[in-house]
């Protein structure tokens, strides 16, 4: 197992590479930085040349991409690669350095580090109570199949598939957030009146000292944003779940366990589901990567300040190095992902051996 | 068991929630549907980049919702009439006097030395992305004052623009702690706003992208009457679409929202009429002809076309219809509020048969197809705009119009990128774009200028997209001396008398049959939400929006 892991941690090398390629030229020739400059008749063509050159516009593509992933740069090509500390350069992906957002000036590892916990602490909320609902209710519809239960639950998966999830979003907040209801916030991670912008220092400082309010105020605000995530994405998972559970209900040996007198909830539990798991952990895995690069929908209409906004905001700016070292993370964690899938398979499955 | 411990710990959270939901400092939250990417008030572009910069630094002088110019960091305004402006041969000097005991955040004093500091970083070649450029910095020969208050700028030559021109002064001591190729990243920088200096009334103290920045009051800062601000914190809420924000203010989730317009006037039923401000906007929408390709298509007669067409096009049935009656017709290009407007008067209402006269008279004889033709052209026009419904919804009612009386408009919505996008951002051949000249009318908004410079750009042959370097905004490439003539009086002058004359005749080509360029539709609105407990709120017309005076705002 470790000797695999180690295998596909190395093939991946080359696949990241070839996607950083790809990723760096079709935004780079999707748009440039200096077009928000072109209808500003005060800008003179002098000025934007000098705008370019301060941010190695003015480059080849193919500087650019080697200075962006940290090949060239002060030193000699292939030895500013090196690490810093035996001589090598510092600039470029490869050295941590995802350089700065040619909008707003900031790092862009500060963009993303910003913007990665409010994303995760949605989608993983989201996620958790979407992937457990999925499970159980697609294993109970299988097992009461043709029931009420399966009947409402299929009406209920063609209703919440079908729904587009910024009309959802709208209807939640329409009929939960305003009045006269107002149960619950209509956007934000946090109140602006009672607490600090979250993830800033004061927040946290505003955490240590009230952490129950805190952690109160932040559950208030996950609620609407949770609740229509989950509504949107249950639907495909239980339906995958119920089906691949009926395979495995329908199989000799949940037969031959039935026939030999096992408990039904054994046989649902041991015999029948560990089997119709397989594919969904693959389904799952599959899913992983959204807990990183989240959800641009949902995060714009509860103005949620996740990645997804990011990713759209940066690519209405052509800020192509948060858009590089956005997808750049999201890439590595689908490859992850595949890669834990893959594990995982052999951990639920004592048939899969990898070594 | 658990359930006692998870009922406990509901109790208790809900008991802390209860306990800590007191306000204990005064705040105002504001709301905004746009982040901003800069509070450096010299590389904002976007309105939300001007409204947070300008809660945070001083301008010299202000401009009131009356779009009268008041001053703000100086005593006086510097005119003519008060000496504030004497002409020096072929230049001229400006004297400005900052009041006394100013200090910016950090307690250093502010004086003339911050002055000539901030023009020479503006001038330092190694600047990027200023928004306004370097025009009128680069006329200054000189800045004289030092450490004392009264300083004496000198230009060149004589520069209209010299009121706004320093809008804001920044603090040299600190712009020159980091060097001007690292302005865009560490000047300002949005990650660490605490670290720079500032002299407004609000500071800020911490920032969570899209989602909230907090400033507290400025110390160093009083009003006019000698006052701190009366609030201890504004905070800047942000959404990602006015529809939520507006949504935002109906949960009560902060006090006053900001830049909304008028397409935005029904979805605010249910809020109350005493909490919405609607003023006219300087914005106004409008009907560009591309005086190039109606030549091409239409020889000589592209003038008479465009004539038929003005009058035509029912603006009060566009007002009534698709703007629901929340907007007003206009004639003219230059707000009412602004010094300069002449009110030219005429008619708003369309002479649909008078078109229909100047077409027959001018040899156009109707086909089968009820479609005015001439020597084989058939009169059909290509009309562009951008994807707001509102303006689609328009241009559908203009098209029905036309066609009553013999003219086919094709219309066609294209996104902002491709009728907006700049000659080197877009294709030579994209559809619609406005800077290429793929159009024959298109519809779109201008905002009014409050500098008369402001449109020399816009109306003069020197704007013309297709000369080099291709970033004039005079897309219709109307070439008119007498107008041309006219805004080189405008730009060689700053007696007031001399700029208002030549103003007026430019208004007066602008109503005149001249003017085979413009259509202007109806003047838009601005819109704010403000809850009741916030008062001196006035809203402003100009890009300084709310928060011109947002140190005089008041929270109950």
């Amino acid at each position: 197992m470790i000797k695999y892991t180690i295998r596909r941690c190395i093939q991946a090398v080359p696949v990241l590479i070839l996607i950083t390629i790809l990723l760096f030229f079709m935004m780079r020739v999707q748009g440039n930085p200096v077009d928000r400059f072109a209808q500003n008749p005060k800008v003179t063509a002098a000025q934007i040349a000098a705008f370019e050159h301060r941010w190695g516009l003015d480059q080849p593509l193919p500087i650019q991409y080697c200075d962006w992933i940290g090949l060239c740069g002060d030193k000699p090509p292939v030895i500013n690669a090196l690490p810093a500390a035996i001589g090598g350069g510092d600039n470029g992906v490869l050295h941590g350095d995802f350089g700065f957002s040619t909008f707003d000036g900031r790092p862009v590892i500060d963009i993303i580090a910003q913007r990665a916990l409010p994303t995760i602490i949605l989608m993983t909320t989201a996620y958790i109570i979407w992937i457990t609902v999925a499970i159980l209710a697609g294993v109970y519809a299988a097992v009461k199949r043709y029931s009420l239960f399966d009947s409402g639950l299929t009406i209920f998966n063609y209703v919440g598939y079908s729904l587009p999830t910024f009309w959802l979003g709208l209807m939640l907040i329409t009929l939960f957030a305003v009045p006269p209801l107002r149960w619950f916030p209509a956007s934000g991670m946090n109140d602006s009146y009672t607490t600090p912008g979250f993830g800033t220092d004061a927040y946290w400082a505003f955490f240590g000292s009230n952490p129950l309010f805190a952690i109160f105020d932040l559950g208030r605000h996950l609620v609407l944003p949770v609740i229509t995530l989950v509504m949107v994405s249950i639907a495909g998972d239980s339906r995958f779940v119920r089906s691949s559970m009926l395979d495995s209900l329908n199989q000799d040996y949940v037969k031959t366990a039935r026939a030999k007198g096992v408990p039904e909830r054994r046989v649902i539990l041991r015999h029948a589901l560990r089997n119709a798991l397989l594919p969904v952990i693959t389904n799952i895995g599959l899913e992983l990567p959204v807990l990183f690069s989240g959800a641009i929908v949902t995060e714009t209409i509860f103005a949620w300040p996740g990645m997804g906004r990011q990713l759209i905001e940066s690519l209405g700016h052509a800020d192509y190095p948060v858009l590089m070292g956005v997808l750049l993370i999201t890439s590595t964690f689908v490859v992850m992902a595949n890669l834990l899938a893959d594990i995982m398979y052999a951990v639920v499955d004592p048939r899969v051996k990898y070594d | 068991m658990y359930k006692r411990l998870f009922s406990a710990l509901a109790v208790a959270v809900l008991v802390a929630g209860a306990c800590s939901s007191s306000t204990p400092v005064k705040k105002i939250v504001v709301a905004e549907w746009q982040f901003p990417d800069t509070v450096n008030p010299y590389l904002a572009q976007a309105e939300t980049d001007i409204e947070v910069s300008d809660s945070m630094f001083l301008n010299l002088v202000d401009v009131t919702p009356d779009l009268r110019t008041v001053p703000d960091l100086v005593t006086s305004v510097p005119t003519l009439a008060n000496g504030g402006v004497k002409m020096n041969g072929a230049g001229m000097d400006v004297t400005w006097t900052l009041k006394t005991g100013m200090q910016w955040s950090d307690g250093t004093p502010i004086n003339c030395d911050d002055m000539t500091g901030t023009w020479k970083w503006i001038m330092d070649p190694a600047n990027t992305g200023l928004a306004g450029g370097t025009v009128g910095w680069e006329d200054i020969s000189g800045i004289t004052g030092g450490t004392g208050t009264t300083c004496v700028m000198s230009f060149s030559k004589v520069y209209e623009g010299y009121l706004y021109l320093v809008a804001p002064l920044l603090p040299a001591k600190y712009i020159s702690s980091i060097s001007v190729a690292d302005a865009p990243t560490k000047l300002y920088p949005l990650n660490n706003l605490k670290s720079g200096v500032y002299d407004g009334p609000y500071i800020p103290t911490d920032l969570a992208t899209d989602s909230q920045i907090t400033t507290v009051s400025n110390a160093k800062w009083s009003t006019i009457g000698g006052k701190a601000p009366a609030v201890d914190q504004v905070i800047w809420k942000y959404y990602a679409d006015a529809a939520t924000m507006l949504q935002g203010y109906k949960a009560g989730e902060y006090d006053v929202a900001q830049d909304l317009n008028d397409a935005d006037i029904p979805s605010l039923a249910g809020i109350d009429l005493n909490q919405q401000v609607i003023h006219d906007s300087l914005t106004y929408e409008l009907h560009s002809f591309n005086n190039k390709s109606l030549q091409t298509k239409f020889g000589a007669d592209y003038k008479t076309i465009v004539a038929a067409i003005k009058l035509a096009v029912d603006r009060q049935a566009i007002a009534a219809g698709p703007l629901g009656g929340n907007v007003s017709v206009s004639n003219n290009f230059i707000s009412p509020l602004t010094w300069y407007y002449k009110n030219e008067g005429g008619s708003t209402a369309a002479d649909p048969a008078g078109a229909t006269k100047l077409l027959t008279d001018a040899g156009w004889v109707k086909g089968s197809d009820g479609i005015f033709a001439k020597g084989g052209v058939k009169l059909e026009l290509q009309y562009c705009t951008t994807t707001r419904q509102v303006r689609q919804d328009t241009l559908k009612l203009v098209a029905s119009q036309l066609n009553a009386i013999g003219i086919k408009a094709d219309v066609n919505a294209v996104s902002a990128t491709d009728l907006f996008g700049g000659w080197d951002a877009a294709k030579a051949d994209t559809k619609c774009n406005l800077v290429h000249g793929n159009f024959d009318v298109a519809e779109f908004a201008y905002v009014s200028p409050l500098d008369p410079l402001g449109s020399y750009n816009v109306y003069t042959t020197q704007g013309i997209p297709d000369n080099a370097p291709h970033n004039g905004q005079n897309t219709t490439r109307i070439s008119l001396p007498a107008l041309d003539t006219a805004y080189n009086n405008v730009k060689g002058s700053v007696d007031p008398t001399v700029v208002k004359a030549a103003m007026a005749a430019i208004q007066d080509i602008y109503v005149s049959d001249q003017n085979t360029y413009e259509l202007p539709l109806y003047n838009r609105k601005d819109v704010w939400l403000v809850q009741p407990r916030i008062h001196n709120f006035t809203g402003n017309p100009t890009t300084s929006a709310g928060e011109w005076n947002i140190g005089d705002w008041t929270a109950d």
